[in-house]
């Protein structure tokens, strides 16, 4: 007799379906994790159980700049509280504010839009935050508006769009794109057109 | 650019983060048509594809391997069409005629002409004030090319020539109604008027006069229902609606 998936007790099939959900694992890693979290002792598991729940139940997204937060006030969290409010980094993800949090260069405020303009999978503006981004900048005293999204077609989208919005609604308030151009590392040979004409129209002098 | 492995052109549909770096891009390829490829380290900043792999960028790659997900060895970008992604109404509009491009490619078997006609559309796009109307001829001449082209000089019900008045098109028949046969239509059938101006549109497409469609006075002419009507039929043709059509 051969031993098919279906004949395992159905929580181990539970589990593998469970993280075969998560990206980048496959059927086999899932299995390999099931076996692994099986084989230990359940103190651990039960650690590993309890993170999963807390995350999902004591982690709310603040109300400002939807950063993660476990304040049970979410009006305002720890990650924009006492900074400056003059000046907002729009990013995509809650992943690249922290990359830009951690390298120290920006001492003003996020906000996390949670995703970007994708026309060909259905996503709009209203499938973002970009109306609480409109809102803030209209209740405060906003001076700049930096677009971090990435530098990838849906990024771009989603940059020129608030751009638009932005210079029509809030004309006191100055716009600013991350520069684009040539990344350190790279060889010219291999620079592709938009690239070089990006490097080229920013280019700066040397004094 | 050296040779190595097998070689095709087209034009990036859509591209999707893979592991920590990959990328995995679908290609409307002139050869193959619909094919997916894997561009290893891509996300990477010394990649020496990073710019190259992204949607509307029409590229010639070499790949190896005869998997399912060839990887890529070699990119050149041929075009990056920057003039329309530096414009948000006319990338929303280019995304469209990609998806659209994307649905009909599957049922194609000549990818050259196809690919060629996409191409030259989205040359033409930045290159007038009444973009719409390019997205308008590509539509009309695509359902066309598939054999769904919309009879407009006669009656789509008794064929008789139809005069030079304002006519009913019907969605379901893909045609225009005369006044006789407008009558014993069902009144709930799906139905739009069209002006005698707006139908000189959809006629200068069919006989190809781009210079009466260019001499028009498009500023008066409403052209939105006949957009509509395009729109409705592709999605009749497709069984499905485009979820970049709402963008526009």
């Amino acid at each position: 007799m051969t031993l098919s998936r279906s004949s395992l007790p159905i929580e181990i099939q539970k589990l593998i379906i469970a993280f075969s959900s998560l990206p980048g694992i496959g059927p086999k890693t899932a299995q390999r994790l099931t076996f692994y979290v099986l084989s230990q002792n359940p103190e651990e598991t039960m650690k590993l159980s309890e993170a999963l729940k807390d995350v999902k139940n004591n982690l709310n997204y603040c109300q400002n700049c939807f950063f993660i937060t476990n304040d049970e006030s979410v009006s305002s969290c720890n990650f924009c509280k006492e900074k400056d409010s003059a000046s907002i980094c729009v990013v995509e993800n809650i992943v690249d504010a922290i990359t830009i949090e951690m390298s120290g260069i920006h001492s003003g405020t996020f906000h996390i839009l949670h995703g970007s303009i994708s026309p060909m999978n259905g996503i709009g503006p209203e499938n973002l935050k970009i109306d609480q981004l409109i809102k803030r900048i209209g209740s405060k005293s906003t001076q700049e508006v930096i677009l971090a999204t990435n530098p990838t077609l849906e990024g771009e989208a989603t940059s020129m769009y608030l751009s638009n919005f932005i210079k029509e609604n809030f004309s006191g308030v100055n716009v600013t794109r991350l520069a684009k151009g040539l990344a350190s590392g790279t060889d010219l040979e291999y620079s592709d057109f938009n690239t070089l004409s990006n490097a080229f129209e920013n280019r700066t002098n040397i004094n | 650019m050296k040779k190595r492995g097998a070689y095709t052109k087209g034009l990036i549909s859509r591209c999707t983060k893979y592991k920590d770096s990959d990328i995995i891009f679908t290609l409307l390829s002139e050869e193959g048509g619909i094919q997916n490829f894997i561009a290893r380290g891509a996300k990477k900043p010394s990649s020496k594809f990073s710019g190259h792999i992204e949607p509307i960028n029409y590229i010639e790659i070499y790949y190896s391997g005869n998997s399912s997900l060839p990887a890529v060895s070699q990119v050149q970008s041929v075009n990056s069409f920057l003039n329309i992604k530096s414009d948000y109404n006319l990338l929303m509009k280019a995304q469209y005629l990609v998806e659209l491009s994307e649905k009909f490619f599957s049922d194609d078997t000549n990818y050259e002409s196809q690919l060629n006609r996409l191409i030259d559309t989205l040359n033409e796009l930045p290159k007038t004030n009444h973009s719409e109307l390019v997205v308008l001829v590509y539509e009309y001449e695509l359902l066309k090319s598939y054999g769904f082209g919309l009879r407009i000089f006669e009656c789509s019900n008794c064929s008789v020539q139809l005069k030079k008045t304002s006519h009913y098109f019907s969605v379901n028949n893909s045609g225009f109604y005369c006044d006789n046969c407008l009558g014993e239509m069902k009144t709930n059938e799906n139905m739009i008027k069209l002006s005698v101006e707006s139908q000189v549109i959809f006629r200068s497409i069919e006989r190809r006069n781009y210079k009466n469609l260019s001499s028009l006075d498009l500023d008066n002419i409403s052209i939105s229902d006949l957009s509509k009507i395009l729109k409705e039929s592709i999605s009749n043709v497709l069984g499905v609606q485009l979820k970049s059509s709402r963008f526009l």
